[in-house]
């Protein structure tokens, strides 16, 4: 079944095309990259998504629900779930309660049990704090639980991030360039995450720019160019693409 | 017991146990200086839920304060009981607060402090202007109109250590739940709207709705203030609740520290306490440079120390699971 389905999507910023007309598909359980040259309107896409933008033209689906007219918060609780280009933690927050908001929209308190400290206030906590550790520790954060975000190195800030989106638990997670700044141990080991996200069955898809990592993780890969989709399909037909090679690969072997 | 619970415990039994001794004595001012600190506590730790916690920018807090005392003081004048009258009170100033939120908080930050600057000058200059209510700027009661008094039973409230008393439980009170909220789902879902809206929602936190929250609640604190406010003076004008008053209970939460419950208390003891007491023992003109003394203050804790004096710090989680 598909999980995501994005029909015919355009967006203008003013007189600026950012998607023509884009379709995509996602099935459940794929990891699915979105590559493409500098402004080609992958985290348009995104933001597109996941709420922030609503698209001039076109509709989306996510798993049997049209989308695209709702608001952001409505969408994550749908199981959408996702991290950004330029980082944005909670800053002053720690690590594990970065996470917990990460839960916020799969419980319930009020500010009434807040209060009065009910029962159900305390045994909802304590599994709140329950699933973040295990999201920190999935992450290989768990020493850093009490770190304040800000402190945390950028990989781990990258992987905090991911952490909070995962406690969600998200049927597709999004991840804008999540190796953005990452030595390639690093960004090995996230693929390496990624692959992990996938076995516990939440589908991924993904921005990437390093094209080693993306022909080695993805089943299938989406390519922007201008807003325009011009290729989808496996890594070993991407990689062979004239139209990509020419707008994508070609653009990086000049610079 | 750590060394924090103990000083706090010494300092809640100093609040509770040294007041009495100052009855009858030349020091009896200070008792009425506490009492009036206790509801800028009051005030302060209710601001603090939303420009510290949430970090929306409120500069018409006293607004609130203001039709609290009023609503109070109506109610109380034709005869209901004084926890009655609060409770109404509460009800209408929250009901106000919502309908100004959920106009007013879509806005962004700085149009946000425009907008309550405006509100809160508006809710000034209608006191002074609706007669048949309010009595303009000759103020509640009327003369041949009186205040209902304070009663427990049969305790009456009626000196000055009285309301301390009254005070202090409720400014207790205030900071018990504001903790409470503090470290509890709602209170995580406000600081991640301070730290990054954006992010905050594609968490999937309703952002509007739990700034509306934020807003609402924080409203409470500024009706039972108002509340008890008015029943201890037994008189209210428009002239309380100046954009001055707004302004320094931002700076309380400012020099104690945004977000920081402590904070709060220390920037209300410091900016309300601390001048009156000097007055009282400079004595002369020193009042008319309050201002001026808070603004140069303010300045310094910005430049040297802009966490505030007392700063939040984040709840730290025992880790004991073992990484697997
Ligand atoms: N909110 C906005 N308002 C106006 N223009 C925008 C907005 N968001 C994106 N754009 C423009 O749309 C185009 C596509 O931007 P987008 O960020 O989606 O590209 P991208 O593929 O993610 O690029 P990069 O690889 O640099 O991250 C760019 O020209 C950008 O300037
Ligand atoms: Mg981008």
């Amino acid at each position: 079944m598909n999980l995501l389905d994005a029909r015919n999507i355009s967006k203008k910023f003013g007189g600026l095309k950012a998607l023509t007309e884009v379709n995509l598909k996602i099935l459940a359980g794929e990891i699915v990259s979105l590559i493409g040259p500098n402004g080609a309107g992958k985290t348009t896409f995104f933001n597109m998504l996941t709420g922030i933008v609503h698209p001039d033209q076109g509709e989306v689906h996510f798993s049997g629900e049209r989308i695209d007219r709702e608001s952001a918060h409505w969408i994550a609780a749908r199981g959408m779930a996702r991290t950004f280009q330029n980082i944005r933690l909670f800053a002053e927050m720690s690590a594990v309660e970065n996470v917990m908001v990460g839960r916020h929209c799969r419980t319930r308190n009020e500010i009434l049990p807040a209060l009065f400290r009910t029962r159900s206030f305390y045994e909802e906590e304590s599994q709140i704090e329950e699933n973040a550790l295990e999201m920190l520790n999935f992450t290989g954060l768990y020493s850093q639980a009490n770190e304040v975000a800000k402190n945390l190195d950028y990989g781990s800030q990258r992987r905090l991030e991911i952490a909070r989106a995962l406690a969600s638990e998200p049927r597709l997670l999004l991840l804008d360039e999540p190796t953005a700044g990452m030595n390639s141990k690093e960004s090995e080991e996230l693929m390496d995450l990624i692959r992990r996200i996938r076995a516990q069955g939440v589908t991924v898809f993904l921005i990437e720019h390093r094209m080693r990592l993306v022909m080695k993780v993805s089943d299938r890969i989406v390519v922007l160019d201008h807003g325009v989709k011009i290729a989808d399909g496996k890594p070993s037909e991407i990689r062979v693409d004239p139209k990509v090679i020419e707008a994508y690969l070609g653009q990086e072997s000049n610079a | 017991m750590n060394p924090k619970k103990i000083s706090l415990f010494f300092l809640l039994s100093g609040f509770v146990f040294l007041p009495p001794l100052f009855v009858n004595t030349p020091y009896a001012y200070i008792i009425r200086i506490l009492g009036i600190t206790g509801l800028y506590v009051v005030l302060a730790l209710g601001l603090n839920l939303t420009l510290g916690l949430a970090g929306l920018f409120d500069l018409g807090f006293m607004a609130f304060y203001a039709i609290g005392a009023y609503t109070s003081a109506i109610l109380s004048i034709h005869g209901w009981n004084f926890w009655a009258a609060t409770a109404v009170a509460v009800a209408v100033t929250v009901f106000v607060r919502f309908l100004l939120g959920a106009s007013v908080l879509r806005l962004r930050g700085d149009y946000l402090a425009i907008a309550t600057l405006g509100f809160g000058e508006m809710t000034r200059i209608f006191f002074n202007n609706c007669d048949s209510l309010t009595n303009g700027p000759k103020g509640l009661p009327a003369v041949g109109q009186s205040m209902g008094l304070v009663q427990i039973y049969h305790f009456t409230f009626t000196d000055n250590l009285h309301f301390y008393y009254l005070i202090l439980a409720t400014a207790i009170l205030g900071a018990v739940f504001s903790m409470r909220l503090e470290n509890s789902r709602i209170g995580r879902a406000w600081t991640a709207i301070r730290e990054d809206e954006i992010a905050a929602e594609l968490t999937g936190v309703a952002v509007t709705k739990f700034k509306i929250l934020a807003f609402s609640v924080s409203a409470v604190f500024a009706a039972v203030a108002g509340s008890i406010f008015v029943h201890w003076e037994n008189f209210v004008t428009p002239e309380s609740f100046t954009f001055w008053e707004s302004v320094l209970v931002v700076s309380m939460i400012v020099v104690g520290g945004m977000t920081s419950i402590a904070g709060a208390v220390t920037g209300a003891l410091l900016i309300s306490a601390l001048p009156q007491i000097l007055q009282v023992v400079l004595g002369g003109t020193f009042i008319h440079y309050r201002y001026l003394i808070f603004g140069v203050a303010l300045v310094l804790v910005i430049i040297f120390r802009p966490q505030g004096l007392v700063p939040s710090s984040r709840r730290q989680l025992e880790l004991q699971r073992i990484e697997d």
